[in-house]
């Protein structure tokens, strides 16, 4: 798609978006919606939580709104509304299934995507390789030429509203036509380089500051195993040891969990990638157990859950 | 170590593998316990830690182990079927393999991690299996994981 095709773009979904929250606001849908501002510096954008009709002015929907919002649910207690983009209503997804929302208490107003930008005007991070274009999980949708679907017309089955009905999954997760064409992106995509050198090159970027685990979905323990110190994972010396355990541990907390976002590395102050581990178990997690991250919230995340006849792979002496 | 013990000890460096072993309670540490009593020769090259099922098995403890210089890490637990708490290894099958895929991706080589389902009769399949770990680690050389890169 040309950039100028994407800027027409979301103004179309720009403008449906403010008539939608100003009907939620209307019908008491939702206490507060969960959007996007216009940031200070330009070609940024930041959460904005909309109370009232006032604050609908200031809704902007363009193409560098990169952050996450579904992070922000779990701090609302209450109807909450949401503008999703997939990765967005993935995360949303997760949280059903993880047990951390309740699906009655959050309105979401999907929005299909292509992709967002950095502020340098390049492909974000976690939209490179990113294959799913339409929310997994909304009630209302808002299609990239403005088009305004509601689920039930969107599955065409007239089947009463909710998540368990799998056509919308197999309608939404199924094989897209327009999956990955326009950002030339390729998901199955091989590793170039799995050597401990690539790996310990970006851990020497790092700075332990844990900006990605702040700005991930998925971390949301009260307490991080990091910050624990009785008895402390890590020592306060921030070597070789300390990176790896932070990121090894994370990146196995996020297996099969991860909805690929590319939060963690856009807030990397160092320019630490190191999303490639966390790829590669999510497209491993979906090889081996059929699992996808936020595709649908009624099942059980991939480590939560067991298959009597799961492969061994990798063991020793396995029969 | 003798001749007995089926491995061979490193004559130039005197260097010999350390290898943190996790043992479930119920199946492996029996094991471990059945090929003492019966006199098998393993390499001392193993510490046991007890752990009461293998999926008690954080698996920071295997990361952390090899980031504090571990030269490997060995994982034994009961056999699919027989876990003492039903379903315990079960869930640790799937964490295991995902590590395991993990610790690859990052450039850990996969021979430094093992994890195998001894049951408390097997105390030659355990004997076995530990002389297969420590030839394998050894083959691989000190665990040169956290050096650091020169970089500060």
């Amino acid at each position: 798609m040309e950039l100028q095709d994407r800027g027409k773009m979301h103004e179309c979904q720009e403008k449906q978006l403010a008539g939608i929250c100003r009907k939620l606001l209307d019908e008491g849908k939702g206490d507060v919606i969960l959007a996007y501002a216009g940031g200070e510096i330009e070609n940024s954008t930041i959460p904005l939580f909309i109370r009232g009709c006032g604050e609908i002015e200031r809704l902007k929907y363009d193409e560098y709104c990169y952050p996450n919002l579904a992070k922000y649910l779990l701090e609302n207690k209450g109807k909450t509304g949401i503008v999703a983009k997939p990765c967005d209503a993935r995360a949303i997804a997760m949280y059903i299934a993880e047990n951390q929302l309740a699906r009655e208490n959050v309105y979401i107003i999907g929005m299909e995507c292509n992709g967002m930008k950095n502020m340098d005007g390049s492909l974000a991070p976690g939209c490179c390789e990113c294959s799913v274009h339409v929310p997994p999980l909304f009630d209302v949708l808002v299609k990239c030429n403005g088009e305004v679907v509601e689920r039930e017309q969107y599955t065409n089955t007239g089947a009463p509203a909710g998540y368990e009905d799998d056509a919308v999954f197999n309608a939404v997760t199924g094989e897209s036509g327009n999956a990955g064409d326009d950002n030339g992106v390729n998901e199955d995509k091989p590793l170039e380089d799995k050597s401990l050198e690539r790996f310990k090159k970006e851990l020497d970027k790092c700075i332990l500051c844990f900006a990605c685990r702040q700005a991930c979905y998925g971390c949301y323990c009260p307490v991080c195993f990091m910050d624990r110190t009785m008895p402390a994972w890590i020592s306060t010396d921030p070597g070789m040891g300390a990176k790896m355990v932070y990121h090894l541990g994370r990146a196995m907390h996020l297996a099969g969990r991860c909805v690929e976002c590319g939060a963690c590395e856009r807030v990397c102050p160092s320019g630490v990638k190191i999303r490639y581990l966390i790829k590669e178990i999510n497209s491993f997690c979906k090889d081996v157990y059929g699992y996808r991250a936020g595709m649908n919230p009624g099942e059980y995340p991939v480590l939560a859950a067991f298959n009597k006849d799961d492969k061994e792979i990798g063991f020793l002496r396995s029969e | 170590m003798d001749n007995n013990t089926g491995c061979k000890p490193e004559k130039d460096t005197g260097w010999e593998p350390r290898i943190v072993a996790f043992l479930c309670n119920w199946c492996s540490y029996a094991g471990a316990d059945l090929a003492g009593t019966g006199r098998l020769q393993y390499p001392p090259s193993i510490r046991i830690i007890r752990v009461p099922c293998s999926g008690r098995l954080n698996p920071l403890f295997i990361i952390k182990a090899l980031a504090e210089g571990a030269d490997g890490v060995m994982v034994s637990g009961c056999h699919p079927g027989d876990c003492h708490y039903l379903t315990g290894n079960m869930y640790a099958r799937r964490r295991f393999v995902i590590l395991k895929k993990l610790l690859e991706t990052a450039g850990i080589h996969p021979d430094r991690v093992h994890f195998t389902w001894v049951s408390a009769s097997e105390g030659g399949r355990f004997a076995e299996v530990v002389k297969e770990v420590t030839e394998r680690v050894r083959k691989l050389g000190p665990s040169n994981i956290t050096e650091n890169t020169g970089k500060i």
